[in-house]
């Protein structure tokens, strides 16, 4: 049964995976899961008025979606980059509370088994770090930028950035290797 | 500007290369560049260092667990947990004890889901607290204590009900329809309780409804209830209720559904939702795994099915009151839970129940007057506070503007107010007092601290104490408003304001009774106002009202006129004479011409002007309007135009029963008059029905009952239409109820005892006794000369009879 676009990213998304491009359905699944998981932390945490804020953001990449369904490539590419944005902005606000937390500033953040998702030996990435390296990069290269955001902030493989992207595996794997090494350089020198 | 494609181009062939070949390579393909070379070397490096950084993608943490899990044996306080029992709206519910050697006690601990470093859990507890503690209802589990853990997550204590959701209980004890209706009741009646504290639960389910040991059913949860009317809190709660609520769709109005205005008539709808599954044995509506968007088509578009249509034993009357709560539309349904309850106590008692009858509309218009205009003002007066207290952080020079603002949402407010009589909004009071406590909680407690706020706020509760006829406490606070406005200095604006409240402080302390305080605050009110305020104002024409209002009552005509005459003057070459103040000065000039200058025609004309403003202003249904009528009535009648007299007095009576609920002490008066103009017709038949009508509701009144002197009154009015047609052995009868004592009570120059020697002296008439109606006569028409003239009708009744009698003697003799 067809379901018309309501407020629920669940009824969005499967509306739009009732089309016939299954393989980017299940794309946009990985990006729906962790953007869900953001909606659960800002549902527990935030205000009011953020809550409505973010799942606002996370309704909007959706229905942008939904209006766009010739699935051209750039209007796929339109979507992830909308979803990475959110995710990178969450991101950051997430591990830089977590690190005043842990200086000291609210209340001990109580966790079970999603410890292990938390990088939190002082070897680690740090993620602010990275944020800034990304951001560096995005400024001097934004072609490579994209590429980052598609692989570790959305989590697609390679394979699957190819596919998203329409360029060649051979290209996306170069770049990602060049912006990989652009990272950890620009992190090792500063 | 580097030249990325190259840099990527150069380092993925290089990539591809063994380590030895790629420096040849690179002194080929960058040649000369050395900045390109150097680049791409870097990377390379990098690269080398960075086999598995970045593999993954970053992981986005789990969200926290929803809530802080305590275990059995921890302490809380003074409790200790036993162990989980439920997941509430908001959070978790164990089951604790209190052990304080001296006494023990099981208990419900709620940990809140959210921890306290979000405002909106802070917010969303503190209410459920002070909800609680405002309910003290048997039908309610009672609110013992609260505080936070030690890991920030508030808490709050509550009486442990042991005992099954409603649904099940219902069921295990195979409890008849009749039985499962008594059970509604009393949870009708709880909820009717918080209704009274302005608080609507809109979380009415089985699972929060929990029948004990003993049977009485209780409610819990009044986690994410609404306070009424609080707009603060409201507004928050509004909007992130479908969050909390995890809205479970079954046990949902469909204003909550479509995220519309939560009201009173929710709980009406969710109690009919509970009383379905008990009477039918399932929900109303199912909704597997459907969406939003079809649930609210399904809920909105069908009825359910009929409950006796599932389940055997169910009375027709039950499927039609259960359809009246759960109509769609709000206003629909039942006006009130109490409502609700007082059908199913009709129906347990075998009367006919209100779903059955009666057109909607007309439930409507009752429900839209009986509880909405006292509600809104209620929403009104609470929202004021709030912007009251607000104000004082404003600055001080804004703090002027802030004033103007409310001083016209205060009369708004206080329209709405002048539109119902002190005496109809007596059925509303329970509601429009408890917020007003409200306010005077936050002035006693000093939670205003600025001064001409305080004054306002004092001002704006006497002005509405005084309309719902609480004059004493309007008096107490309009006093304290003029004692801060003559502290302070201040602006025209603030004199204005002094001046209208000294005005309700005059008008208080004449209806109290001391007209000489009455008449030198009017003055004074009025002589501020002349100084500050626009003749054109109607604050200015009020004022002049209340003077003339001061002397009218004290019978001093010649006093009142210059005010009155001022007061209509200024609206005399006006093109807006719509003003109420007008339509009071113009009913003040007729009252004046009619008694001073005896011109019944002309005080007819400013009466007819006067009804026409009130009718367009306030509407046909009004106590102003209805009064107009009567007057008007009563000069036709003198004037000896009966057509006109009947056409009036009828519609007075016909708005003043719409006005009033049936056995309204005003509905009696206008009986009375109807009566008594029948009965000058001669239409005997009809005066005794209007008078046993007037009678009845008086003798039926909890604080006027029989020996009331105006129910006695109204008897002996009845006693002799009775007579008159007749029935001179009835009229004996009921003159000989009055007591020996009440005889011998009354001063000798009472109107009652008067009027009872009239009735009884025609009716012994009537039955022969001459000898003994003589003097009772003659002393009945003196008094009732002297009182209403020699002229008078009631004199003249008193003198036919006795001439009658006396003839009859002087034949006899």
């Amino acid at each position: 049964m067809k379901r018309e676009p309501s407020g629920d990213i669940t009824n969005l998304l499967h509306a739009w995976s009732d089309g016939d491009d299954e393989a980017f359905g299940r794309l946009a699944e990985v990006v729906y899961e962790r953007l869900r998981r953001i909606a659960a932390h800002a549902l527990r945490y935030e205000s009011a008025g953020h809550i409505l804020q973010t799942t606002g953001l996370i309704h909007e990449a959706f229905l942008g979606l939904m209006r766009q369904r010739n699935h051209k490539y750039e209007n796929r590419e339109d979507f992830f980059k909308t979803a990475a944005l959110i995710i990178r902005r969450f991101l950051l606000d997430e591990y830089r509370r977590r690190k005043s937390q842990k200086a000291g500033g609210h209340i001990q953040f109580v966790e079970e088994e999603a410890a292990g998702d938390v990088p939190d030996d002082t070897d680690a990435l740090d993620y602010e770090d990275l944020y800034e390296a990304l951001e560096a990069l995005r400024k001097v290269n934004p072609q490579w930028a994209d590429v980052v955001d598609l692989k570790i902030i959305i989590g697609l493989t390679l394979e699957e950035i190819a596919e998203v992207t329409g360029v060649g595996i051979a290209t996306v794997t170069r770049r990602w290797r060049a912006a990989r090494a652009w990272l950890r350089k620009w992190l090792d020198e500063s | 500007m580097k030249d990325w494609q190259k840099v990527e181009d150069v380092f993925g062939k290089a990539l591809e290369l063994p380590e030895t070949e790629r420096s040849a390579y690179l002194d080929e393909a960058c040649g000369e560049d050395g900045e390109l070379r150097e680049e791409i070397e870097g990377l390379l490096r990098a690269d080398a260092g960075a086999s598995s950084f970045l593999d993954e993608a970053i992981p986005i943490p789990e969200p926290p667990p929803l809530a802080f899990p305590m275990t059995p044996g921890q302490r809380l306080g003074a409790y200790r947990i036993l162990g989980a029992i439920g997941e509430g709206g908001m959070g978790t519910v164990y089951k604790a004890e209190r052990n304080d050697g001296a006494f023990q006690r099981q208990v419900a601990v709620k940990v809140l889901r959210w921890d306290r470093s979000s405002p909106l859990a802070a917010d969303l507890l503190e209410r459920e607290r002070q909800i609680l503690a405002n309910l003290d209802h048997p039908g309610i589990a009672r609110l013992l204590d609260g505080g936070t853990t030690d890991e920030g997550f508030p808490y709050v204590v509550m009486e442990l009900v042991n005992g099954e959701p409603i649904d099940k209980a219902c069921d295990r004890r195979r409890l008849s329809p009749a039985q499962r209706v008594d059970l509604m009741i009393q949870v009708c009646d709880a909820v009717t309780e918080a209704h009274r504290k302005l608080i609507v639960h809109r979380d009415i389910k089985p699972a929060n409804i929990l029948v004990d040991e003993s049977g009485q059913p209780k409610l819990l949860d009044f986690g994410i209830a609404k306070l009424l009317g609080n707009l603060d809190l409201g507004s928050t709660a509004e909007t992130t209720e479908s969050w909390h609520r995890k809205l479970s769709p079954s046990y949902a109005s469909p204003e909550q559904l479509r995220g519309e205005r939560v009201t009173v008539s929710t709980d009406v709808y969710l109690l009919g939702l509970v009383l379905y599954k008990l009477l039918a044995g399932e929900p109303a509506y199912r909704f597997e795994d459907r969406s939003m968007v079809e649930i609210i088509d399904h809920v909105t578009l069908t009825a359910p099915q009929r409950p006796s249509e599932i389940a055997r034993g169910v009375d027709a009357d039950l499927d039609a009151i259960v359809l009246k709560a759960l109509r769609v539309e709000p206003k629909a349904r039942y006006g009130s839970v109490e409502a609700l309850a007082d059908d199913l106590r009709r129906f347990r008692r075998g009367f006919p129940v209100h779903a059955r009858q009666g057109s909607l509309r007309y439930m409507t218009g009752k429900f839209l007057k009986r509880y909405w205009v006292p509600l809104s003002v209620a929403m009104l007066v609470l929202s004021l506070v709030t912007v009251f207290t607000i104000s004082t952080k404003l600055q001080a020079q804004r703090l002027e503007q802030t004033l103007g603002r409310l001083a016209s949402v205060e009369g708004f407010m206080t329209d709405l107010f002048w539109s119902i009589s002190p005496n109809e909004a007596v059925g509303q009071e329970i509601f429009v007092r408890d917020v007003l406590e409200r306010g005077e909680g936050q002035l006693t407690q000093s939670l205003v601290k600025d001064q001409g706020t305080q004054a306002l706020l004092h001002g704006l509760i006497g002005r509405i104490r005084r309309h719902l006829g609480d004059l004493e406490g309007a008096r107490d606070h309009l006093e304290n408003a003029v004692a801060i406005y003559s502290g302070v200095g201040g602006s025209d604006f603030v004199r204005a304001a002094e001046a209208r409240v000294m005005g309700d402080l005059a008008m208080t302390h004449l209806y109290l009774g001391d007209g000489e305080a009455a008449e030198e605050l009017a003055l004074k009110a009025l002589d501020a106002g002349r100084q500050r305020l626009p003749t054109r104002s109607d604050v200015y024409v009020e004022l002049l009202n209340n003077v003339s209002t001061v002397y009218c009552w004290g019978q001093r005509w010649d006093d009142a006129a210059p005010y009155v005459d001022e007061a209509v003057g200024l609206f005399a070459g006006r093109e807006d004479t719509m003003s109420l103040p007008n339509a009071v000065a113009l009913s003040m000039k007729a009252l004046l011409v009619k008694n001073v200058d005896k011109q019944p025609e002309e005080a007819a004309q400013h009466y007819e002007r006067s009804l026409d403003i009130f009718r367009r202003l306030e509407g046909n249904v009004n106590s102003e309007v209805a009064n107009i009528l009567n007057q008007l009535g009563l000069i036709s009648r003198d004037s000896g135009d009966l057509d006109a007299a009947r056409g009036y007095l009828e519609e007075a009576v016909e708005i003043r029963q719409k006005l009033y609920p049936p056995g309204h002490l005003e509905l009696a008066q206008g009986f009375y008059q109807l009566g008594l103009f029948h009965r000058k017709l001669g239409d005997f038949v009809r005066a005794e029905e209007l008078l046993n009508e007037a009678w009845t509701i008086y003798a039926e009144h909890p604080e006027r009952g029989k020996k009331n002197g105006r129910t006695i009154f109204y008897w002996l009015h009845l006693a002799e239409v009775r007579l008159a047609q007749g029935r001179a052995d009835e009229a004996r009868e009921m003159i000989d109820e009055l007591s020996e004592e009440w005889w011998a009570s009354r001063k000798p120059t009472s109107q009652l005892l008067s009027l009872a020697e009239r009735a009884l002296g025609c009716t012994l008439s009537a039955q022969g006794e001459l000898e003994e109606a003589e003097p009772l006569l003659r002393k009945s028409l003196a008094s009732l000369a002297e009182r209403y003239g020699d002229e008078s009708w009631e004199s003249e009744i008193a003198r036919d009879c006795l001439e009658n009698v006396q003839s009859r003697l002087l034949a006899d003799s």
